[in-house]
């Protein structure tokens, strides 16, 4: 169906259309549609919430915001209006507000994957691990193979063990969802944390082709180029083994040198503390200078 | 048809409440974010296992976990009492003629490093949820500044003590 078909249409179609686009990620097409329709069918609900969301999706929080809360004055139970409301309140860091609507959500909807999946994720990113898990696991006791219980519960298992791209949850995703971006980020994830992050790279950069407008994986891509420049190989244990080769490099920096002042020629033993020297002041700076010049 | 256990309904409710339950927004709930393993380990490096502590306390404090991560404080104050009482009975000259003078400071470092180590391991998850997440971590400046201050006055009052 053509958006500037002749004469007036119903509802219905309207909203299907715009639906259909939103889906197909053609928020500029979509926008038109919805504006149309909204001034044919001012209280179409349905079209007020498909245009908090293309605000919401093209990046303009506060009109997202806004359509919302109005959407939601004269319909306070629409589904989807609250959990596009919780999302932008999360992101906005009204994180008990947040909370408060994912919990109202649940009561309302207790079998919803995607609100245990909400819930979870904003849980996890305030560092509640457990109860992140346990939302997840309650998700997917309701729909097994639920995309965003998966992708939490994989992420759950990267953070509870690095080589976590044996997680189950993990391949349950790429099996079921291998289109979804949310497995191709995950999957980015597990191989950069198993220290591949040439093959994390070349994920994070399909992806972002899908969704060039993600500020997440913008970050992503560039903290990832920043890992791979050449420039970077003499920190290569310490992206590869995080902390732990920091603190071997320090002790074994510190006690190598007091032994070298002892048994070597003072110029040499002072040209190697000179390199450590370098050695700790480029590990400190380069790799932020990298990511703001990449 | 075998009948339902008995009470797996009321387990289930039960555990659903719980879940339903607010976590954020109490005066007691835990905050968002800890302090980086940066801030942990320059604070071990220059002030040693007591600075490491104190940024290792803050965060088990931040989180709600002072309950379990206590002992960290007195393994700080072992790993630093310890070593400082053997310095004083005779550790000192029988190093020194090993080692030569002004071992004692790499030897504050390998502890601190050690230190920090341990609180690594215990904080390594929460560490890992940050990066993964991108959650930003409040400045350490204060904290770490604060912490090697306070590791370095403690060094120097328990040398005053023990010597």
């Amino acid at each position: 169906m053509s958006s500037d078909s002749n004469g007036p249409r119903d509802l219905a179609a309207i909203e299907h259309e715009a639906h259909a686009l939103v889906e197909r990620r053609r928020y500029a097409q979509a926008e038109v549609t919805v504006s149309r329709g909204l001034k044919e069918f001012p209280d179409s609900t349905q079209l007020q919430y498909l245009a908090a969301f293309i605000d919401y999706a093209c990046d303009r929080p506060a009109a997202a915001m806004q359509g919302v809360k109005m959407l939601l004055s004269q319909a306070p139970q629409h589904y989807g209006a609250r959990t596009l409301y919780a999302q932008l309140l999360e992101n906005d860091k009204q994180l008990v507000e947040a909370e408060r609507v994912w919990i109202d959500l649940l009561r309302d909807y207790p079998q919803s994957a995607d609100c245990f999946a909400g819930y979870g994720e904003l849980m996890l990113k305030t560092l509640h691990l457990e109860k992140a898990r346990r939302l997840a696991q309650e998700g997917l006791r309701h729909s097994p193979e639920h995309a965003d219980c998966l992708y939490l519960a994989a992420m759950i298992d990267l953070i509870r063990n690095p080589r976590g791209a044996r997680s189950e949850h993990l391949q349950l995703m790429l099996r079921e969802h291998p289109e979804h971006v949310r497995s191709a980020v995950a999957l980015a994830v597990a191989l950069s944390a198993s220290g591949n992050n040439r093959g994390a790279l070349r994920i994070a950069q399909e992806v972002l082709r899908q969704r060039p407008n993600s500020p997440e994986l913008v970050e992503m891509v560039r903290e990832l180029k920043a890992q791979t420049h050449w420039s970077m190989l003499p920190l290569y244990p310490i992206q590869r083994w995080g902390w732990s080769a920091a603190i071997v490099i320090t002790l074994v920096a510190i006690i190598g040198l007091r032994v070298g002042e002892r048994a070597l020629p003072p110029s040499l033993s002072e040209t190697l503390t000179w390199i450590w020297l370098g050695y700790v002041i480029y590990s400190w700076t380069w790799p932020r200078l990298l990511r703001r010049w990449i | 048809m075998l009948p339902t256990k008995p009470g797996t309904t009321q387990l289930q409710m039960e555990t659903r409440d719980d879940l339903l339950q607010a976590t954020l927004g109490h005066s007691d709930s835990p905050a968002t974010s800890i302090y980086s393993a940066l801030t942990g380990y320059m604070a071990s490096f220059f002030g040693g296992p007591v600075a490491g502590a104190t940024v290792a306390l803050v965060n088990a404090y931040r989180l709600k976990r002072l309950g379990t991560d206590w002992p960290l404080g007195l393994l700080a104050l072992a790993a630093t009492i310890g070593p400082m009482w053997w310095w004083f009975h005779g550790g000192a000259r029988w190093i020194i003629a090993y080692a030569g003078a002004g071992v004692q400071e790499v030897l504050y470092r390998v502890l601190g490093l050690a230190f920090f180590a341990v609180v690594y391991g215990c904080h390594r998850q929460y560490y890992r949820n940050m990066t993964y997440f991108g959650l930003t971590p409040p400045s350490g400046w204060p904290l770490g500044i604060g912490a090697v201050a306070g590791g370095l006055a403690v060094n120097f009052a328990l040398a005053a003590v023990l010597s």
